[in-house]
């Protein structure tokens, strides 16, 4: 009995804190006129607390809240965390993913609310005409400024720049990073005569992928990293550089160094703070990363002029996309991509990208500049050119 | 004074015999109400705005519907952990069915017909192998999941990341309330009924608790186990349709962590992992109530999904400790 009720007691303590931690954590304050929801997998690394952080800058400058939702990879918990969002009363919805997104778009519609992808583009994803003439659908953003074969490009002249000749390729599968597809093949036809691609000899994909088969892939888990990577040495002992596109930094990297290949260099598709000691000790050759800020500014642009004129706003210059019964989805906004090839450029990217926001990318002001509801004249080349400017171009105007 | 005294503690500790032996269903349904309370005042009443409990009847249809089906498997004292999955392949299969027949009513019944043909294959073959193979059910479901989840990979990595309905309001019925509510009340109370009135949920709270003694008492433990694993197959079968109209599109993670959800719901509903004689199919019932209710409150607060999992974690952690002394609770039978 006496075991009974220190159970009891305990149930009733465990109740207590409970409540308690759900009364803290949920907090109250006055709410802002608009609510804007963002779904991503996690809040926790670089890419989720940047956009967090522009997020809490911009809340700063406009009459908006930010509601910040975890969502699982599976299609139903995508759901869930749109529904939580719709259920607090968001006016639109950021999701980082294209998941579900026939769906997701119906359920705004039905509930007067504007969705668009913060992370990914209509180019590269499936969805339904239905979707993209939704009134409530805002489009997306297309990383690497529209362009992935520009930063393959970039991969491709640092390479060439070195004496390393034995190149392999690592990413995720070819249906889940279209981009890197795009990026890889610009980038192996860009080097130079004595440089070689380890193949990977898999089956080719080529539409809508365009995947040669020539670089090895692995199924989302570092496990299947760690295995890939095995498999990889072991076809070809004489590696020298590893083209790490399925995030570099977290799953490639360890796994080059798990498997006792420390020598080998590395590009990274991916940024941690371990990039600066690795650029300076020469394991990285390049690392890249999206620039959050500018994805956050391009979408929230949009839905903030479309919050305010119920839809009605547009750009002059966006009028072919009306043309073909398209509203905001016709056309993706765009968002440029950092590449680090230095300590210098870590030192530009901590000091004016992931820094203080009111010093960064794009400040509140110069982003009004480029909506229609601050400014009537604004126009979508604007927006675009803003939201695509360069590493170089931001540390020029910041540093003044 | 001392007799007034007497009575009294006579009195609470009858109450407190009576609070013990019927600790499970206190706790089914005190934790219900407690989650009720709190996240109505928390969210101000927004728990159950119109939209919510239509979000949450949604949510709720496919889980309330997988976790009867599972009942059966759980109360054998057995665990599934292939439903994610099976629920996955099974969804993959309806979109080319559906898209290849138009979206048609024809279409709809074909896929759920084969869902459910899919559903008894994988569920009793992977009990059939773990009753003729003699290993844990548990591992058969594991060869089950990893097979169904390398299928789904497959052919999603085929197309541009996802495969989706052509005509999306082809499935619009299963989104209709009146219709998840009808169906979660018929699957609750046919569940209810076999669950407590027949043989095969006699037999299997029996086999739960000793599946020696349920065969010496006259159970066929093996086809018992068949009927249970068909059931819990026909319920995931119906519930994929409901999963597939939510989301009108399969990616390769569709129904990950599906499995968990049952067992947590399950859990929460007082049920034993052991199985035997104390489950209830108001386990399932209330179990999956109170964890969309739990889900839905803590993410509605805005409380960021490490604290939720957290929460959960430990309500968890707490369930189980309340519910794991099985066997002093089983009260000895006369002999």
């Amino acid at each position: 009995m006496k075991k009974f009720l220190l159970k009891i007691c305990a149930l009733a303590v465990a109740c207590a804190a409970l409540i308690g931690t759900i009364c803290a954590l949920a907090g109250c304050g006055e709410s802002a006129k608009y609510k804007i929801g963002v779904l991503l997998y996690n809040f926790t690394d670089v890419q989720g607390q940047q956009i967090q952080s522009y997020g809490d800058y911009l809340e700063s400058g406009f009459d908006v809240d930010f509601v910040y939702v975890s969502v699982g990879q599976d299609d139903d918990s995508h759901i869930q965390g749109l529904e939580s969002c719709i259920n607090q009363g968001c006016n639109a919805v950021f999701s980082g993913y294209n998941t579900a997104i026939d769906r997701c778009v119906e359920m705004c519609e039905s509930a007067g609310v504007y969705y668009g992808l913060l992370l990914a583009d209509t180019a590269t994803s499936s969805i339904s005409t239905d979707a993209l003439q939704s009134k409530y659908f805002l489009g997306g953003v297309k990383q690497f400024s529209g362009d992935p074969s520009v930063a393959g490009n970039q991969f491709a002249e640092v390479l060439n720049a070195t004496d390393y000749t034995q190149i392999a390729g690592i990413s995720f599968p070819p249906f889940a990073f279209i981009d890197g597809n795009t990026l890889w093949n610009s980038m192996v036809d860009n080097l130079n005569d004595d440089k070689v691609i380890c193949d990977a000899n898999q089956e080719a994909m080529e539409i809508p992928f365009g995947y040669k088969g020539d670089y090895y892939y692995f199924m989302f888990t570092s496990d299947a990293c760690n295995a890939t990577v095995v498999q990889m040495f072991s076809d070809y002992p004489d590696i020298e550089v590893v083209v790490g596109m399925g995030s570099g930094m977290d799953y490639v990297l360890p796994a080059l160094r798990s498997n006792g290949h420390s020598d080998v260099k590395m590009i990274s598709l991916g940024y941690t703070d371990q990039v600066e000691g690795y650029l300076a000790d020469g394991t990285l050759l390049a690392a890249g990363n999206n620039n959050h800020v500018e994805c956050m500014a391009s979408l929230f642009a949009r839905a903030y002029d479309a919050l305010e004129s119920d839809g009605a706003a547009w750009y002059s210059d966006r009028a072919a996309a009306t043309s073909e019964g398209y509203l905001y989805g016709g056309s993706d906004g765009a968002a440029d991509y950092v590449i680090l090839t230095s300590t210098d450029d870590v030192a530009d990217y901590k000091n004016y990208v992931i820094g203080d926001k009111a010093n960064g990318p794009i400040t509140i002001d110069e982003l009004k500049n480029c909506m229609l509801t601050f400014n009537e004249n604004a126009t979508w080349a604007d927006l675009t050119e803003l939201t695509t400017r360069m590493l170089s171009e931001i540390t020029a105007l910041r540093a003044q | 004074m001392e007799k007034q005294t007497k009575i009294k503690n006579e009195k609470l500790l009858k109450a407190l015999s009576f609070a013990r032996s019927n600790k499970n269903t206190l706790i089914r349904y005190g934790l219900l109400i407690l989650v009720v309370i709190v996240f109505s005042a928390a969210t101000g009443g927004r728990l159950f705005s119109s939209y919510s409990i239509s979000s949450i009847i949604s949510q709720l249809t496919p889980l309330m519907i997988m976790c009867v089906g599972m009942m059966f498997v759980f109360s054998h004292g057995n665990l599934d952990i292939a439903e994610g999955a099976v629920i996955a392949i099974c969804a993959l299969m309806s979109i080319e069915i559906i898209n290849a027949l138009g979206g048609s009513a024809g279409g709809i019944i074909l896929a759920f017909v084969l869902n459910v043909a899919v559903c008894e294959v994988l569920y009793v073959g992977s009990i059939f192998l773990s009753i003729k193979t003699r290993i844990l059910s548990t591992i058969a479901s594991l060869a089950i999941m990893f097979t169904a989840r390398g299928l789904v990979t497959f052919f999603v990595s085929r197309t541009l990341g996802s495969y989706r309905l052509e005509n999306s309001s082809a499935m619009s019925l299963f989104q209709e309330t009146w219709f998840m509510i009808l169906i979660m009340v018929l699957v609750a109370l046919a569940g209810w009924f076999i669950f407590t009135y027949t043989r095969i949920g006699k037999y299997s709270r029996a086999i739960g608790d000793n599946p020696l003694s349920a065969a010496q008492s006259g159970a066929n433990v093996n086809v018992t186990k068949y009927i249970c694993y068909a059931i819990a197959g026909f319920c995931v079968a119906l519930s994929t349709m409901f999963y597939l109209s939510r989301t009108g599109s399969v990616t390769q993670n569709f129904g990950s962590g599906r499995e968990m959800d049952v067992m947590i719901s399950l859990i929460l509903g007082g049920m034993l992992l052991s199985g035997g004689s104390k489950s209830r199919m108001s386990a399932a019932i209330v179990g999956s109530i109170t964890y969309i209710l739990l889900t839905n409150g803590l993410s509605q607060l805005g409380i960021p999904d490490m604290y939720v999992s957290l929460v959960k974690g430990v309500v968890f952690l707490v369930m189980i400790g309340f519910t794991l002394r099985r066997q002093a609770s089983v009260k000895a039978l006369p002999r």
